[in-house]
């Protein structure tokens, strides 16, 4: 089920936009947030269990955003986990690469508050109507 | 006249041997000036990167530290509202005739704290620029490294020095989508696919 109390990885390499994503998230209410510095970090910790949300970058080192949505979704016990992918990386290429391999939604930085508010909604939404 | 023809012959030789002597002297100094130029260029490159990755390391501190006044901001915003929030209740202590203009000073205050803790939380997705600068000061040092690697290659042809093993990935032109209003068109029109 999710909810304002979800618990939601927050992935990036720059711990100054693990920051800034938190912050935010605090903001909208979402306090249970975790951060991993990049793909590799961050599939461990989900096959670690608990996590509601990903909030993903898509350039990383070691494993990049693109690489671990393709693992979520290849993974049984991730697949149903919604990935939201905040990334500087606007071609179009990129969005269709990454709608292909399954993301949920999509928002270039540099963005507002409002605007990953509404995209987290928007994906909260469809999950509740899907269920 | 055989004789002459022969002088003729070796003239000619002896003028074709003195311009191609002549190219192989241009030729030699220019690799000299080749060389001299690629172990500048060996120097300078890494040096280069060094200065940019240092660079974005400046920013990534000098964002980190706005990011904790701004938390430490938000802090004491939150901790304004809860006391607007109590300073309202006050009102009931109050006589009826001034109550309704306390709430309302009230709660004007607890508008203008909650203004300026939006403006706060503008600023802080706008320090998000640490994050795109970083990213193109990455492409530039990748593409520092392409040249860099081209010209050890070079110098490794003409035995200058040893080829130094650079890697990192190339930087790409790709065709930019101008915003988020153009990925929102692309997500759009590939719903129905795969996204939710």
């Amino acid at each position: 089920m999710l909810d304002i109390n979800m618990k939601i990885l927050v992935v990036d390499d720059f711990s100054t936009m693990r920051r800034i994503i938190k912050n935010i998230l605090r903001e909208l209410g979402y306090y249970n947030v975790e951060e991993a510095e990049d793909g590799a970090v961050a599939f461990e910790k989900l096959k670690g269990g608990g996590f509601d949300f990903v909030v993903t970058d898509w350039n990383m080192p070691n494993m990049p955003g693109i690489d671990l949505l393709k693992a979520i979704r290849a993974d049984e016990s991730l697949m149903h986990i919604p990935v939201l992918m905040v990334t500087a990386e606007s071609q179009k290429e990129n969005v269709v690469q990454a709608v292909e391999a399954g993301v949920n939604n999509y928002i270039v930085k540099p963005f507002t508050a409002t605007a990953l508010k509404e995209r987290i909604d928007l994906i909260l939404e469809k999950a509740k109507s899907a269920q | 006249m055989p004789d002459n023809n022969w002088n003729n012959i070796l003239g000619k030789i002896r003028n074709e041997l003195s311009d191609l002597a002549k190219y192989v002297d241009n030729a030699k100094k220019g690799i000299e000036n080749l060389e001299s130029t690629v172990k500048v260029s060996t120097e300078k490159f890494p040096e280069a990167t060094k200065h940019l990755s240092a660079v974005t390391g400046d920013l990534e501190s000098a964002a980190n530290n706005i990011i904790s006044i701004l938390e430490g901001l938000l802090e004491e915003k939150e901790r304004a509202h809860k006391l607007f929030g109590k300073l309202a209740a006050y009102a009931d202590h109050l006589p009826a005739a001034s109550r309704a203009g306390f709430i309302a000073l009230a709660s004007d205050l607890d508008s203008i704290n909650s203004k300026s803790k939006a403006n706060l939380m503008d600023i802080f997705s706008s320090l998000s620029f640490h994050d795109l600068s970083g990213q193109k000061l990455k492409k530039v040092m990748s593409a520092i490294a392409d040249v860099e690697k081209k010209v050890a290659e070079l110098a490794k042809t003409f035995g200058f020095v040893e080829g130094q093993a650079v890697n990192k990935e190339t930087a790409k032109g790709k065709d930019a989508a101008s915003n988020q209003d153009t990925v929102d068109m692309i997500l759009k029109q590939m719903r129905g696919k795969s996204t939710t």
